[in-house]
């Protein structure tokens, strides 16, 4: 019911298509147009983005406002939900017909640049005077700029602080608290109530370990592009999630399982019976809603007991533009236009991350809903202990959230020890990454 | 399924009860029909909980597993149905045109090649008939670059052209494969007395053949407009423009696996969207039952 997918077609399949598509390509190409890459001006431009459907509607805003100051331009607005999205785009940039501006997501930016399908920035009359050096970074590769920043989120805790009440639990003083502290708290609140500490589902997500990693001094990838973190740290990672189960902090390892298959909707925090887990800042809003109440937000532990911090700022999204488009300008105007108009701020404020424009970011901070405030405020508060933000990941490195998720649901049933898990990850994305 | 299983049983329980007296084979009826009962429930459970989850205020949908909700939010239709950047009408119309393009091409093409097959000698027949069954089996990631990138060339990409256009030139080599089976049981003197009454070919074939596959035709036209109606993929790959969408992608369009997911509305919505199909599939249903019975195919 979550995922509908009638086709029967997974996303890997496709993935295979797009790989066998994208060496029949060029042949095709080579018969019919000339490869594309033509700059006719016409004006037409094809705009993708992915979402849900408040983000459908205010981006069908932002366009009008466009076309309202840009005669002479037409854009065919194409809205989709996330991997309905890839698909079509895979297919089209093979099919050499990608839309001329779209959203992008750090987990393919690079391979979409590498395919040569995506445009150098630069070429482009896009101001970029009011985006912070580092968060352009994160679109950057080999020194030239392929997606825009959208705006940025930060990793948090989100915590319920009924249920901690109701637990007779102290609400932790995240300036202070570390790792071990978490393991307390976590499992104080499971035995004062009926609701679950942690849900234990993001202690599987390679960020939240690359935070960890950072706390340390080292990092989940080098700037090089290879890992860049020693067995030891993934070892007390694995070992945290062990010492988290046997203390009751977080659930038995099968419904740990379960939750994460029944996605973040039916998440024990959504539900109201877990009490914290991590996430985006940009998910807060989805999950009070489906929860009905307000969460606290907490830096993750150990952010103050290592040697620094490891929090980071992450590129939301990014804008992108294809190499083929048929009319550079004019998609070097929507973006623009989306990233540094009043118009497009007003309407999109925090949805696409914190605006990535600060000039604009802190215009429309009063104007952001509640649940866009915490996450605001949030950042605001991290950004002035943030140390160095992390490596792009590299070429590969998409694979990294399922090889995670396969040893960490390993080491949850037993059949893998601490130490064998922590080589069997390394040995994976090593081969993913080609390292 | 469970529904046809429960409503089939029902009739003719009280029938039989008259016929055959006795409290024994009364007892194991009852037990019997209660069992059904109940596998009947567990099968449409999931349909009845969509069904309640369209009236559901979000927070309660997967709060409570139960089917009756709290408070009745009505809103999630009429919210559905104005959510996405056209109202919903737009997309169902969409789907319906190229559900009706695809049945007339189906019927028309698929007809024709089947009684070529199954009664006109030509050379390479059998081969161009193992060719044609071996389509069935190439899965649609071998061939969607090539398709999408020729229909990119014809500029037939945001149109509904590549949807439509294959099915008329017999493209769908399992309804060929059905008709030609079910051709095939039709008794050929039929064909032999309408040549000595004069008939050619197309005599026959109009004349002979297809008012004796209606069966076949129904089957046809149902299973098009179930799988057509359903069809997310091709639908997703060639209509980006958000002015062609269909009632699936429009569907998709309420889902996001990062943020906010509507889903009283998009639950509301996939009600709304089971009704043509709902609806045609009883119409036909005598035919479906019939077309598979006699071709034996399932």
């Amino acid at each position: 019911m979550r995922k509908p997918n009638p086709s029967g077609v997974s996303r890997r399949t496709l993935a295979k298509a797009g790989i066998f598509g994208a060496a029949a390509a060029p042949l095709l190409a080579a018969c019919g147009n000339d490869g594309g890459g033509g700059d006719d001006g016409d004006g037409e431009l094809d705009f993708w983005w992915w979402g849900s459907d408040p983000r459908h509607e205010y981006t069908q805003k932002i366009i009008d406002a466009f076309l309202a100051k840009n005669e002479g331009i037409t854009i065919k607005p194409s809205p989709n939900e996330f991997d309905a999205y890839w698909d079509a785009l895979n297919v089209s940039v093979s099919g050499n017909n990608a839309p001329d501006v779209m959203q992008q997501d750090d987990r393919y930016l690079r391979d979409y640049a590498d395919k040569n399908a995506l445009l150098a920035l630069e070429d482009l009359d896009v101001d970029l005077s009011n985006i912070e050096e580092a968060t352009l970074k994160t679109g950057q590769f080999d020194g030239k700029t392929y997606g825009i920043p959208t705006g940025v989120n930060a990793f948090a805790l989100l915590v319920n602080p009924a249920i901690v009440e109701a637990a007779g639990v102290a609400m932790p003083d995240d300036t202070a608290w570390s790792w071990e502290d978490f393991l307390t708290f976590t499992a104080a609140v499971s035995a004062g109530g009926d609701a679950i500490g942690s849900s234990g589902l993001s202690l599987s997500n390679e960020s939240l370990f690359n935070v960890f990693a950072r706390q340390k001094g080292e990092s989940l990838y080098t700037d090089e592009g290879t890992l860049g973190f020693t067995e030891g740290t993934m070892n007390e990672w694995w070992q945290l999630v062990l010492d988290l189960q046997a203390a009751g902090g977080i659930p038995e390892s099968s419904q740990i399982v379960e939750y994460a298959a029944a996605g973040q909707d039916q998440s024990p925090l959504a539900t109201g019976t877990g009490a914290s887990e991590f996430y985006w800042t940009n998910q807060i809003g989805a999950i009070q809603t489906v929860l009905g109440s307000d969460l606290v937000l907490l830096r993750p532990p150990g952010e103050f007991t290592g040697s620094q911090t490891g929090l980071f700022l992450k590129s939301a999204m990014f804008w992108s533009a294809a190499r083929t488009t048929s009319d550079k300008a004019a998609a070097g105007k929507l973006i623009d236009f989306l990233l540094n108009s009043d118009e497009s701020l007003d309407l999109m404020l925090g949805d696409r991350g914190l605006p990535a424009n600060i000039a604009q970011r802190e215009r429309i901070l009063p104007q952001l809903p509640a649940d866009q405030k915490l996450g605001a405020d949030f950042i605001a508060a991290i950004t002035p202990d943030l140390s160095e933000g992390p490596a792009v990941p590299p070429v590969g490195s998409g694979a990294a959230a399922d090889i995670m998720r396969g040893v960490y649901e390993g080491l949850l049933f037993g059949s893998a020890t601490v130490e064998e898990s922590t080589a069997l990850f390394i040995e994976q994305v090593n081969t993913a990454i080609g390292a | 399924m469970a529904t046809t299983t429960e409503t089939t049983a029902a009739p003719a329980a009280p029938a039989r009860r008259r016929a055959q007296r006795g409290p024994a084979i009364g007892l194991k009826r009852f037990v019997f029909h209660l069992a059904l009962t109940v596998a009947a429930m567990v099968m449409i459970y999931p349909l009845l909980w969509m069904l309640s989850a369209s009236f559901k205020p979000i927070d309660e949908i997967f709060a409570d597993p139960g089917l009756i909700p709290s408070t009745w939010v009505w809103s999630n239709y009429s919210e559905g149905w104005n959510a996405l950047p056209h109202p919903f009408e737009k997309y169902i119309w969409n789907s319906m045109v190229i559900v009706a393009g695809s049945i007339v091409g189906n019927l028309v093409s698929c007809s024709m090649a089947a009684y070529a097959f199954a009664r006109l000698r030509f050379p390479l027949r059998g081969m161009l008939f193992a060719v044609m069954l071996g389509t069935i089996m190439l899965p649609i990631h071998v061939v969607i670059i090539p398709q999408y990138i020729l229909f990119n060339n014809l500029g037939w990409v945001d149109t509904f052209w590549p949807l439509i256009v294959p099915k008329l030139l017999a493209t769908d080599a399992f309804f060929v494969f059905l008709m030609v089976q079910f051709i095939r049981g039709l008794p050929r003197e039929l064909d032999e007395a309408a040549s000595i009454d004069g008939c050619g070919y197309w005599g026959t074939y109009l004349r002979i053949i297809m008012p004796l596959c209606m069966p076949a035709l129904a089957t046809t036209a149902i299973f098009t407009f179930i799988w057509t109606w359903n069809d997310f993929y091709s639908q997703l790959i060639y209509l980006r423009d958000v002015d062609l969408q269909t009632v699936p992608l429009a569907l998709r369009l309420f889902m996001d696996s990062t943020g906010t997911t509507n889903w009283g509305a998009l639950f509301a919505m996939s009600i709304v969207a089971l009704g043509p199909i709902f609806g045609f599939f009883l119409a036909g249903q005598r035919y479906l039952v019939r077309g598979i019975a006699t071709t034996g195919i399932k």
